[in-house]
């Protein structure tokens, strides 16, 4: 289809891919007046600062990345108002500077937060802010507002490290960063997928795994509100429960920082057996859900997967996510190392498969499941929370000492999508571990999330310093 | 292993020379999920059935290679 522009000029538009539907959906349960499409974050390091060369740097990583030229309209197709999205010539986006250097740290946070927080019209018009930023004690850099359907989080890192690489090159004659690549071309990739084999070979792999695996069970993080076993009380061989995850979006943030010490000993003792980081991490979690629910050696998150494999895939931003579930099913008996593999294969087998969109997914899930299982669509789940891994994304420094002062922030805007969502990332200065608990508002998640993250990190320690230890060794260590 | 190097040079920018013995993740710096891509990749290129490969006990290029090239 196309759509001429208030300058005369003529485009094509296409509709979202199935990533950006996914997201769009989710932010559709909360009505329009909710900020769950906002993403804020901001990165800031002390050095001589050249407020000319950043900005110089900013417009030109903004000419390079095209989802800044993106837009959002309403179209009637075939009688239904559906969003599609097309690119213009000029991203329209002003890079603006705002001096906090004289008010405290704590007060400027706050103020981006309500920037991040503020609803942005989504059709025919500019969808992202970028603002170059003088904070207290020296710290300067960015402030980015990005839209969730044009960018995810590793999108909004790559365009930090973009802009980094790009003034280093101006300000020290660091070499200048390789280009970017298309989103056009990404996305006419993503729609070549929809009538691919590939795509009927990943809905047969689907339909195949779901008709054959047997009925999963809800493993709650809430410990005396656990909700399966409220739920077993008026059916005792419930193992699914009802979470209605549009209801409240508005959420509460833990954010626990691992020490550099014990996150260093995490990541070398990974590289150096050859574990995998991130189903390190979610093994931890895995066992910490099931000292939760009675030792159950059957349990099941979603996780994220941001599909950003090839380098078109990695270096054209927009947003990429799928969301799948992981299970595993880990014997007492089996040792740390065995159990690392086991998710490890889980997660390659749905990595496999993963281009097939989350909401076809879970209805195929509806047609194969045996009866008496549910789909996890809708309020009925077995996954009582989301888990998400961001691996460090390179971002230049023009010295060591320098980048042991830079400070990335994410301006969480106080509503989440999902029930439960854990983040990990590495940070920005020594890169050491930083876990971001963003919870839907109920009652004792606080208190409960305050007890699950040191028992998750003591089973991740207990593991990697001894991958022979079995998994039973570690639930009687981490026992409630 | 001309064929491996060159798929695997479209998942990581590097101007290190990839070479037989090079680890995936260390030398290459490609990630688990870069790694199940270019499996898949592979499988296309070599007429192999990916849900049949098994990846995790690939750490360098010849490993790779060996899965396919057999």
């Amino acid at each position: 289809m196309s759509k001429t522009l208030a300058n005369g000029k003529t485009v094509e538009t296409y509709p979202l891919t199935q990533a950006q539907r996914f997201m769009f959906f989710v932010y559709k349960q909360f009505g329009n007046n909710s900020p769950v499409l906002n993403i804020g974050s901001g990165y800031y390091w002390k050095d001589d600062f050249r407020e000319d060369l950043l900005k110089e740097a900013l417009e030109e990583a903004i000419a390079r990345c095209d989802v800044m030229r993106l837009r959002f309209t309403l179209e009637n197709v075939k009688g239904n108002m559906q969003v599609m999205q097309y690119l213009v010539d000029e991203p329209e986006v002003k890079v603006e500077t705002f001096d906090f250097s004289d008010v405290p740290y704590e007060e400027s946070y706050q103020t981006m937060k309500e920037w991040t927080k503020q609803l942005v019209p989504m059709f025919d018009c500019p969808l992202n802010t970028v603002r170059i930023i003088r904070l207290a004690d020296g710290l300067n850099g960015m402030y980015l507002k990005f839209h969730h359907l044009a960018f995810d989080g590793y999108a909004a890192k790559a365009f930090i490290s973009d802009t980094m690489a790009i003034y280093l090159a101006k300000k020290c004659g660091m070499p200048y960063p390789k280009p970017m690549r298309s989103y056009y071309d990404a996305m006419m990739d993503e729609f070549a997928y929809l009538d691919s084999d590939q795509r009927k070979a990943d809905r047969a792999y689907w339909m195949q795994f779901f008709s054959n695996e047997s009925e999963p069970i809800f493993n709650d993080y809430l410990i005396e509100n656990n909700r399966l076993k409220k739920a077993r009380k008026e059916n005792p061989d419930q193992r699914y429960v009802s979470i209605y995850e549009g209801g409240h979006p508005e959420s509460g943030t833990l954010i626990y920082e691992l020490t550099k010490e014990e996150s260093d000993e995490i990541m070398n003792l990974c590289a150096s057996q050859e574990l995998s980081v991130p189903c390190v991490l979610m093994l931890g979690l895995r066992t910490v859900l099931s000292a939760f629910n009675e030792n159950q050696e059957d349990v099941s998150f979603k996780f994220m997967i941001n599909r950003r494999g090839s380098l078109l895939a990695k270096k054209s931003y927009g947003n990429r996510w799928h969301f799948y579930t992981l299970r595993t099913i880990v014997p007492s008996d089996l040792t740390f190392r065995q159990a690392v593999e086991a998710v490890e294969d889980a997660q390659s087998a749905v990595f496999k498969h993963c281009n097939f969109d989350t909401l076809e997914m879970y209805q195929v899930k509806h047609m194969a499941m045996k009866a008496g299982a549910i789909s996890s669509s809708g309020t009925n789940t077995y996954d009582s929370m989301t888990f998400s891994y961001h691996a460090p994304q390179d971002v230049p420094m023009e010295s060591e000492e320098i980048r042991s002062t830079a400070v990335g922030v994410w301006y969480n805007n106080d509503f989440s999508a999902q029930n439960m969502y854990l983040t990990v990332k590495h940070r920005a200065n020594d890169n050491g571990l930083e876990f971001i608990f963003e919870h839907q508002l109920c009652e004792n998640a606080e208190d409960d999330l305050k007890i699950l993250y040191p028992k998750m990190v003591k089973a991740i320690l207990l593991g990697v310093r001894n991958p022979e230890i079995t998994m039973g060794e570690i639930l009687d260590q981490i026992k409630l | 292993m001309e064929t491996i190097i060159n798929k695997i040079l479209e998942y990581v920018e590097t101007d290190e020379e990839i070479t037989a013995k090079s680890t995936l993740k260390g030398d290459c710096g490609l990630t688990s999920f870069d790694t199940v891509c270019l499996a898949e990749d592979l499988c296309r290129e070599f007429g192999k059935n990916v849900d049949e490969i098994n990846v995790r006990t690939c750490h360098t290029v010849q490993d790779l290679a060996d899965l396919f090239l057999n």
